[in-house]
């Protein structure tokens, strides 16, 4: 990946590409139609994407976003419009999402494995004006114009327009609009505006050292906002993005191949999909000699469960980077790179918020948090979401103006429901949802905590664990896990005796062969929860 | 005489408390050798374990012995006391 001849400065300065390798310069805040140009000037000749089939450069994708974007306007497509996205990663779906955004309109991802009422929900509820990619029913349901895959092929070759008339987005623009579930149920849509990504972006550069060049995995779905820290972390690097068919992203072991044979720099991963890549390059000989950042996005990482890829890798090279984040403040708000007194530990530190974020730790009191006391996380900055679509009493309830205790000044701060607490160095410990934090015979209960109890058994490779009702003034600790081998019920609970006081014991453990898991990779609790109520009923009957 | 009757009784009363709490715990795998809390127990479950006893027995556990030790213990005090009630003179189970 990564060329041999010594970087030179006088490269960039003459404005031919920068080399492979070379420190690379943070771009300012803007677009992200702005950001791809940026490339595409610099590094024309550099690979944009590669996917098991093609590379494609930087000028190519560039032309062909053109004539797709060219394509889209022909159909009334501009400023302001919503069109939704429904494709499998691919060239095909980086390069509509480009068009999409050069005309100055926003792309609704649509999962392609979302069962097709919730894509016809999502359709419905941003008013999208036209489908591209491969509709499940929900444009002809909704009498969408469709810009289908066939078509968004054809325009690979052809030659670009010359002197289209494009309307290029303002960095207050919505770029995306990101469907989540959260934790009441209706998915409620997201929009993110061009200049809250290039101040991810931006900040991001500042805490890590990319280099020209890096080789971005897109391993999640475009309809997980990771991707947009995947996709344009490529491009804002000049770096190539290397697309992975979804099959390999479900195979820890052909995951860890592709990572290995296509040099990839960056990657970034759930510590749920990360503990089976983990376990499957522990089994194997390979080393990852290309591999230079792993970035935990999506959930709370617990460090100690990293101790044997650390003790294997080191810490150094690949780089471990706790990023903590919320849909709401565009994908990361957060960087902790970790050290050895992180992974024997099982204090889940997120370190210090992007450069540009202004923070707030409130207590359940209405206190500032003091260093060590838990709070509830408030965020403000140019990361922050403009709102919700179509949810004034949401908006009114999680987005709120208040006064900076660091500057005094008014900023609009976003409620993120989850609790940390403030550290001495001016860092962050994430401690958990605010909805998994229990009273329980009046002690305050993380049951993320009991869960990374039980995980530190080596047998077991996850736990989640919930208050069970088992009637009334009955209400206990259960534990589900996965392991592998054998391990009894009296040895977990040996073991976490050692680990936590007694309130924290979970009454009943059951094993479960595996854990589902939502579109995203998340682990999905509520489904186990209920499974555990299923096998439960059956063994009583 | 008394000797293995009370022996015989324990035995019993073990038996008891283990099935007992395997009920109220909703936990197949109990065994005397278990502690009632570490199996998940709380006041309220141990409050109803007692009623048990006090149903079957006209004594209860003591509930400091319940938390403390394991079930073969607490049981082993509730046939003490079950000797020694005396609503309960001939000390039958």
């Amino acid at each position: 990946m990564n060329g041999s001849a010594a970087p030179t400065r006088a490269h960039r300065a003459s404005g031919s590409d920068p080399r492979p390798g070379e420190p690379h310069d943070p771009a300012g805040p803007g677009t992200l139609v702005e950001t791809f140009a940026r490339a595409v000037a610099r590094y024309g000749s550099g690979i944009a994407v590669v996917t098991e089939e093609e590379s494609l450069s930087y000028r190519r994708l560039d032309s062909w976003s053109r004539a797709l974007g060219a394509t889209l306007r022909a159909h009334g497509i501009g400023h302001g419009d919503r069109v939704a996205l429904r494709m499998s990663p691919g060239a095909e779906a980086i390069a509509a999402m480009l068009a999409i955004l050069r005309v100055g309109a926003c792309y609704v991802p649509l999962d392609v494995r979302n069962p097709p009422s919730r894509n016809a929900f999502i359709v419905e509820d941003s008013r999208a004006v036209a489908l591209v990619g491969t509709s499940d029913g929900c444009a002809e349901e909704r009498d969408l114009l469709v810009v289908d895959e066939a078509r968004v092929t054809e325009l690979r070759q052809g030659p670009a327009p010359s002197d289209t008339e494009e309307a290029p987005p303002s960095p207050e623009d919505t770029a995306y609009v990101v469907y989540t579930s959260g934790t009441t149920g209706t998915p409620k849509g997201v929009p993110i505006h061009h200049g809250a990504v290039t101040a991810l972006l931006s900040g991001a550069a500042e805490k890590f050292a990319f280099s020209v060049g890096e080789r971005w995995l897109l391993f999640h779905s475009i309809a997980f906002d990771v991707s947009v820290w995947e996709i344009w972390g490529a491009f804002h690097t000049s770096g190539t993005l290397v697309i992975i068919p979804y099959r390999t992203t479900r195979s820890p072991e052909e995951c860890l191949r592709a990572v290995r044979e296509r040099g990839i720099s960056v990657l970034t991963q759930t510590p749920t999909a990360f503990g089976t890549f983990s376990t499957a390059a522990l089994r194997s000989e390979a080393d990852l000699p290309e591999l230079r950042y792993v970035v935990f996005a999506g959930e709370k990482l617990v460090p100690s469960a990293l101790l044997p890829w650390a003790r294997r890798f080191g810490l150094d090279r690949p780089a471990l980077v706790n990023m903590y984040g919320i849909t709401e403040t565009t994908v990361h708000s957060t960087f902790h790179e970790l050290g050895w007194e992180d992974v024997n530990d099982t204090t889940s530190v997120i370190g210090r918020v992007l450069p540009g974020f202004d923070h707030r730790v409130i207590t359940p009191e209405g206190r500032e948090a003091a260093t060590g006391e838990q709070g509830v996380l408030w965020l403000a900055g140019p990361q922050v979401s403009h709102g919700y679509l179509n949810r004034p009493e949401l908006n009114a309830e999680r987005f709120r103006v208040m006064r900076s205790p660091r500057d005094g000044g008014e900023y609009r701060y976003y409620r993120s429901g989850d609790v940390v607490s403030p550290r001495e160095d001016g860092g962050l410990v994430y401690h958990g949802r605010e909805d998994l934090q229990v009273k329980l015979r009046g002690h305050r209960i993380e049951l993320t905590d009991i869960e990374a109890a039980v995980r530190s058994h080596e047998s077991v490779t996850d736990a989640v664990v919930w208050v069970r009702e088992y009637g009334p003034e009955d209400s206990r600790l259960v534990c589900a896990y996965t392991a592998e081998g054998a391990v009894s019920t009296r040895t977990l609970r040996e073991h976490v005796k050692k680990c936590l006081p007694s309130y924290m014991w979970p009454a009943s453990y059951r094993r479960m062969s595996e854990f589902p898991r939502t579109l995203n990779g998340k682990l999905d609790r509520d489904t186990v929860i209920h499974r555990w109520e299923t096998e439960k009923e059956s063994e009583n009957e | 005489m008394s000797e293995p009757r009370t022996s015989h009784h324990t035995e019993e009363i073990t038996r008891l408390t283990v099935e007992w709490a395997a009920e109220i715990l909703e936990e197949p795998e109990v065994t005397a050798r278990d502690n009632f809390l570490d199996l998940g127990g709380h006041s309220i479950l141990a409050l109803r374990l007692c009623r048990y006893a006090a149903e079957r027995f006209g004594v209860e556990y003591d509930i400091m012995t319940l938390f403390e030790n394991d079930l073969a213990t607490a049981a082993e005090d509730l046939a003490t006391k079950v000797s020694a009630a005396p609503s309960n003179p001939d000390g039958r189970v």
